[in-house]
């Protein structure tokens, strides 16, 4: 019998909490009749945000949620695995990009020797929320957007001002107007967070896609039986596929929770808008690439994936 | 070993070391340490140092060196006792008078800041010497502050309401609009409670002798005391609801005040600027020591089982609504005495909302109440943050041993606060109603 | 011996006279963000982040500095009521605690930081600082109170032997009074 502590990076009461590691360790216990068992934490538990990695990675827990955002500098192809914004268009292709074509393996050649694997928990679209309704550039160009990340780099160099504000504060910030609006996720953070409340303008498309992920000490996972090993391992794989479908409809429900409920209005970036963003997500790519040999294929994988699309 | 067992253990020994004067953060981070050791081996000290790192890199906290040094500017440059010689002039003909006044300030205070930490020290530093300086009752005095201090994470904003909103999926803002109504309340009753004191036992809080209490024109005169507090206040309220910072950002605009201030009293100098400087990190250093051994002590019981106790807790919940409202505050005001507020948080709260799901309670409302559990949680010995807060800012005078005391009648002043609320329920949903409509 | 003790507890007095003047730099970075952002209409991309990796190193270094002034807070509830002496003996018979806890901190503290600092870590931010060097002040913290610890355990031996003990040498010192 085996029970591994697992540190989520999500709250307790979260969607994802629940339907991404609540589901995946139900359908393990089942499956291994009951021999195998996730006691789960909430974010924060044991240790929160890009600390996730580092518990998991000396063993104190065997494994975590995490999202790559926290840890763009442990491989080169990681900004990949997180998502680049403003290249991919539909979720499907961000799984078919980290699966199939091949950037989780990436990845995770550079991370086994550091003593973790991350195997890919959902794809899931970022969706920018405003409280002023954008028609031109310059009115894009006025914005103050509460960003994180690579997406602060891409709203900046759009044209926006990206501002910095810590999780706790974002809510307050946007309803004062210290900035006009955030991303948090899409129409799900969006509800969770209650940004709607004070920000009714729901923008797409997607600025971009992203991955959240499981990350696995790998000297546990030598460690399993061979049987639970395999049933953990085949079940995970599945599951990112599920769940990046399913993660789909619930967004779409949140999204009609906010029309019909909280008078969210669904707003189109405008073209000259689109435009910018484009060039924004070229120059940032070209700096992915440069990261190394590693980064370089993956960026290849990627811009041969959006010249099959018609992106590029 | 049973977790009722090990949960016994270890809070046994973090009282039995409290009590013996080993000074706080090494009882915690000792215990600490022993206890991960048992359950995770070696491999579970890194937590330790994931929690400094933790802290260190935690925004918010910074509000605390600079909501300090703003109030050692304001003790050093004389503003602050410019500020309690006019309340002197004009309540001093009242009883409790200047205790009154001090929790008006804390409540004011508790607008500007999302942490409670900071008005402690603060008012520690500038409103308790003034009372004792005047004849009031040290533990009438401290626990006032104490009480008072603690009401920044009720009043918004709050950085322990937007944590609760995000474990309970709740809207922040109308659980920020919530927390006004209670703030008034909680502001009435300790008003209440030090006037009808002051009133039975003027000793405790004693008047201004008639022949002190000056005309209208030494009245008038002392009023140019409100003006540089007010201008910092008007400062700080003005960025955080006028859009221009968010509150921690806003606590720097308040060093800022206290700056001029000081400039305005020609008391800004080399020596002024440095003695308040150390103060602070002297007070900021003692806070962050706490919180470090405080957040590896309620990490250390996670691992312990803390949620299986919980869920055992669960099975022993009495029928009934009010039963198990009953039971539930029970065991905040438990965990409350020995465990730090975002530790309980985290342990509690995913095993009562389903319970308040399934009474169809409204959760803000709950989660007004169970703020102010977490606000009687900072000020009941033996562990309190406040406690120690004070104790680190209050003259030698006063010890542990008053600032113990001085709590037990405010504390049972908030719980009054607490079953009117639970009588009441408008009390804390009359603003978010306002402000946002009916509950869906 | 003396002159060890009197240099560690100088040590640690310096760093605290250094430290102290952090909240100026974090004071005007705050300041800064919130002016730039409406004057020039955004802030600076590194102001926020340097103000908190100032603060981390600001909140964990004068640790050996509140031992150095007693100041690390305790209950004196009966504490308070003792000699000097019994004081002395009580501290030195807890003092496990301190060395386990400190043991712990600087054995992981250095642990985390050697490899933080191996990788030159950065933190992943827009501005991408390296922030290592804020890692390195934890157990460079710790050293500073374990050095203070183990003057403060002299001074408890010495008082418990009935020799007076020079504050400036061994920080400040119990009395027979109830403590702060
Ligand atoms: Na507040
Ligand atoms: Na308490």
């Amino acid at each position: 019998k085996v029970t591994w502590k697992v540190q989520s990076h999500w709250p307790k009461a979260s969607g994802s909490f629940n339907d991404s590691l609540g589901a995946l360790a139900k359908q393990l216990e089942e499956r291994t009749a009951g021999r195998f068992k996730l006691e789960m934490y909430g974010a924060g538990e044991i240790a929160k945000d890009r600390e996730i990695y580092n518990v998991v990675r000396r063993g104190v827990v065997p494994m975590g949620t995490i999202s790559p955002g926290y840890i763009l500098g442990e491989a080169q192809a990681m900004g990949l695995f997180y998502g680049v914004p403003g290249t991919l268009r539909e979720s499907w292709e961000m799984m078919h990009l980290t699966k199939n074509l091949g950037i989780e393996k990436m990845v995770n050649d550079e991370l086994k020797p550091k003593g973790v694997v991350v195997m890919g928990d959902k794809a899931y679209p970022t969706e920018l929320v405003l409280k002023k309704k954008v028609t031109s550039l310059a009115d894009f160009s006025a914005l103050k957007v509460r960003s994180a990340g690579t997406m602060l780099e891409y709203l900046a160099a759009a044209g926006a001002s990206p501002q910095q504000v810590a999780g706790p504060e974002i809510y307050q910030a946007i309803s004062t107007g210290v900035v006009d609006g955030a991303h948090w996720g899409a129409a799900i953070g969006a509800l969770s967070m209650k940004f709607w409340e004070v920000a009714k303008y729901h923008m797409k498309p997607a600025l971009g896609f992203a991955n959240d992920t499981y990350i696995v000490n790998v000297a546990a996972l030598d460690k399993l039986p061979a049987d639970l090993r395999l049933q953990f391992v085949s079940l995970v794989e599945e599951r990112y596929f599920l769940r990046s479908v399913e993660y789909l409809h619930q967004e779409a429900l949140a999204l009609t929770t906010g029309k019909a409920k909280m008078g969210v209005e669904v707003v189109q970036f405008p073209d000259e808008v689109l435009k910018k963003f484009a060039d924004a997500s070229q120059a940032i790519l070209k700096k992915e690439g440069a990261k190394g040999d590693i980064a370089a294929k993956g960026t290849k994988a990627l811009t041969g994936l959006m010249s099959d699309l018609g992106y590029v | 070993m049973p977790v009722e067992l090990i949960t016994l253990l270890f809070f046994g020994s973090l009282v039995l070391f409290l009590f013996i004067g080993t000074p706080l953060v090494f009882t915690l981070g000792g215990i600490s340490v022993i206890f991960l050791f048992f359950t995770m081996g070696p491999v579970g000290f890194y937590i330790v140092a994931s929690k400094f790192w933790d802290s260190m890199m935690s925004f918010t906290l910074i509000a605390i060196p600079m909501y300090v040094y703003m109030a050692m500017l304001l003790e050093k440059s004389g503003v602050a006792q410019d500020l309690y010689r006019m309340m002197h002039v004009w309540f001093g003909s009242i009883r409790g008078g200047l205790a009154i006044g001090t929790v008006a300030i804390c409540a004011i205070f508790a607008a500007m800041s999302g942490i409670s930490g900071a008005a402690v020290v603060t008012m520690g530093t500038i409103a308790l010497p003034r009372m004792l300086e005047r004849g009031y009752d040290k533990q009438l005095a401290v626990g006032a502050i104490n009480c008072g201090g603690g009401w920044g994470i009720l009043i918004p904003p709050s950085i322990l309401m937007v944590l609760y909103a995000l474990l309970t999926e709740v809207s922040v803002g109308r659980l920020f609009a919530s927390g006004i109504g209670p703030g008034i309340l909680l502001f009435v009753l300790v008003s209440i409670y030090i006037g009808v004191r002051a009133w039975l036992q003027p000793s405790l809080a004693p008047a201004l002798p008639v022949e002190e209490r000056g005309d209208w024109s030494l009245k008038i005169k002392s009023l140019k005391a409100v003006f540089l507090p007010l201008f910092i206040v008007m400062l700080v309220l003005g960025a955080i609801f006028g859009g221009f910072a968010t509150p921690t950002e806003a606590a720097a605009l308040g060093v800022f005040g206290a700056l001029v201030s000081s400039a305005v009293h020609r008391k800004l100098s080399f020596a002024v600027l440095n003695d308040a400087a150390m103060q602070t990190l002297r007070l900021t250093a003692l806070i962050m020591w706490i919180l470090f051994a405080a957040h590896a002590f309620s990490t250390a019981y996670t691992t312990l089982g803390a949620n299986d106790l919980m869920n055992h807790l669960m099975t022993l919940i009495p029928g009934g609504q009010w039963g198990a409202l009953a039971f539930m505050l029970l065991v905040l005001l438990l965990l409350g005495m020995v465990l730090d507020p975002v530790g309980i948080m985290l342990i509690t709260l995913p095993v009562f909302l389903p319970v308040v799901k399934a009474y169809g309670w409204d959760p803000i409302w709950f989660g007004v109440i169970f703020i102010i559990m977490m606000e009687i949680g900072y000020m009941t010995p033996p562990f309190g943050f406040n406690l120690f807060y004070l104790k680190a800012v209050a003259p030698p005078e006063v010890t542990m041993h008053d600032i113990y005391l001085s709590v037990i009648p405010y504390v049972l002043v908030t719980l009054v606060g607490v079953l009117i609320l639970i009588m009441l329920p408008e009390i804390a949903l009359y603003f978010p109603n306002l402000f946002f409509g009916e509950a869906r | 011996m003396l002159k060890l003790a009197r240099t560690i507890t100088s040590i640690n007095k310096w760093c605290a006279r250094i430290a102290a003047w952090l909240i100026m730099p974090m004071f005007a970075l705050l300041m800064a963000d919130v002016i730039m952002r409406y004057v020039v209409g955004s802030a600076a991309i590194w102001t926020a982040e340097l103000a908190q990796l100032i603060f981390g190193v600001y909140a964990v270094i004068a640790g050996g500095y509140l031992l150095v002034e007693r100041a690390h807070v305790n209950v004196d509830i009966i504490y308070g009521r003792y000699s000097a002496v019994r004081k002395a003996k009580i501290d030195l018979a807890t003092s496990f605690l301190l060395f386990l806890f400190l043991a712990v901190l600087i054995w992981q503290g250095t642990d985390m930081a050697w490899e933080s600092a191996a990788k030159l870590e950065t933190s992943s931010s827009i501005w991408d600082p390296q922030i290592w060097p804020v890692k390195v002040a934890i157990p460079v913290a710790g050293v500073l109170l374990l050095l203070q610890a183990f003057v403060r355990i002299a001074s408890d031996i010495r008082t418990v032997m009935g020799i007076e003990n020079d504050p400036d040498v061994f920080g400040k010192q119990a009395n027979d009074e109830p403590s702060h």
